[in-house]
């Protein structure tokens, strides 16, 4: 073998995972019996503190990356929470008016033109109204013992004259 | 258990359990749980002892069970081990077992460091490169005891090695 080992044949055959070819190459090359040397060299040192020295202990103290994991889930969590609270249970429970169409906002709107330009303080169409009611109350054949059905009334509906005394 | 068995027993245990308490600590980064585990291998090859009959050599024997339950015990608390191994680790001033002057001479920070970049391998790489260099196991052992190929074997030692002299070259 004439070629220099690779780092990998090196430790191979440091671990006595080599063949004798390589052991024979690196007997009769010096740049690899150096690197060999220097590889045994570093392994007796890692060796050393791992077989033989102190033991390390691990010192409990709260650190970040202790704390990272359960800060992102949880709060990966509460912002799911949120969409659901936001989607599912909020929209649900919130009453949202169904759009007004053009034509009823102007009616709407004129409604409410005529109640503040109105004298009484009730729009044309609602003193209509009021008037038919008042009508209506006189109608029929129980009108003298109606409470309700006013000489105005009476007189309103045409039922007797303006100047006319019930008395 | 014959009274002959029952020596060896008590032979093995006194013989061997500093050792299993090393390699334990050494795959498991915590010598508090190092020692509940050669415990619990020593229960284990008891039992094993009393149903199968004493191994032939009781040193390759108990640590193959006790790399085994290493195994177990690092599947079993990953998430304790997670804390662990993220935390800082410091170097407590035990009995020097047999220093040499040259280890004598390594530095606490690059001893720290050694620590760190051992405990940052993969399981694998760590196993291997402990029974090779630091158990003096053959490589067909190695591979035997933890059921993997000669080629794998050979893999992970070289990239633990390779990750380990790493540490060394920045220094």
């Amino acid at each position: 073998m004439n070629r220099c080992l690779t780092e990998r044949r090196l430790v191979h055959l440091q671990a006595g995972l080599g063949d004798p070819g390589e052991q024979a190459h690196v007997d009769g090359c010096p740049a690899c019996a150096g690197r060999f040397e220097a590889l045994t060299r570093d392994l007796d040192v890692l060796t050393g503190v791992l077989a033989r020295g102190p033991m390390p202990h691990p010192r409990p103290q709260p650190s970040f990356r202790r704390w990272a994991p359960a800060v992102a889930g949880t709060g990966a969590l509460a912002l799911a929470a949120l969409l659901w609270v936001e989607v599912a249970v909020w929209r649900a429970v919130t009453y949202v008016p169904p759009s007004m169409r053009p034509e009823e906002a102007s009616a709407m709107l004129t409604e409410v033109s005529l109640a503040l330009f109105s004298l009484n303080g009730y729009s044309v169409a609602a003193a209509e109204d009021a008037a038919e009611e008042d009508t209506n109350v006189c109608d029929g054949a129980d009108w003298l013992v109606t409470t309700s059905c006013t000489p105005a009334r009476l007189a309103h509906a045409g039922i007797v004259s303006a100047d006319e005394d019930l008395r | 258990m014959s009274v002959k068995s029952a020596q060896d027993y008590e032979d093995a245990v006194s013989c061997h359990t500093a050792r299993l308490r090393r390699l334990c600590g050494l795959l498991l980064g915590d010598s508090q749980e190092a020692e509940e585990v050669v415990q619990e291998v020593f229960v284990k090859a008891l039992e094993s002892e009393r149903r199968q009959g004493p191994p032939a050599d009781w040193g390759p024997w108990l640590t193959r069970i006790a790399v085994n339950t290493c195994r177990d015990r690092r599947r079993a608390g990953w998430w304790q081990r997670f804390r662990q191994w993220t935390d800082q680790i410091e170097l407590v001033p035990l009995a020097d077992r047999g220093l040499t002057p040259e280890d004598a001479a390594i530095s606490g920070e690059e001893r720290q460091r050694i620590w760190q970049a051992f405990r940052a391998l993969p399981d694998r790489q760590r196993e291997v490169f402990v029974l090779r260099h630091v158990e003096d196991w053959s490589g067909p052992e190695i591979a035997a005891a933890l059921g993997l190929s000669a080629g794998t074997v050979k893999r992970h030692l070289f990239r633990a090695v390779h990750r380990m002299r790493a540490i060394l070259g920045d220094a």
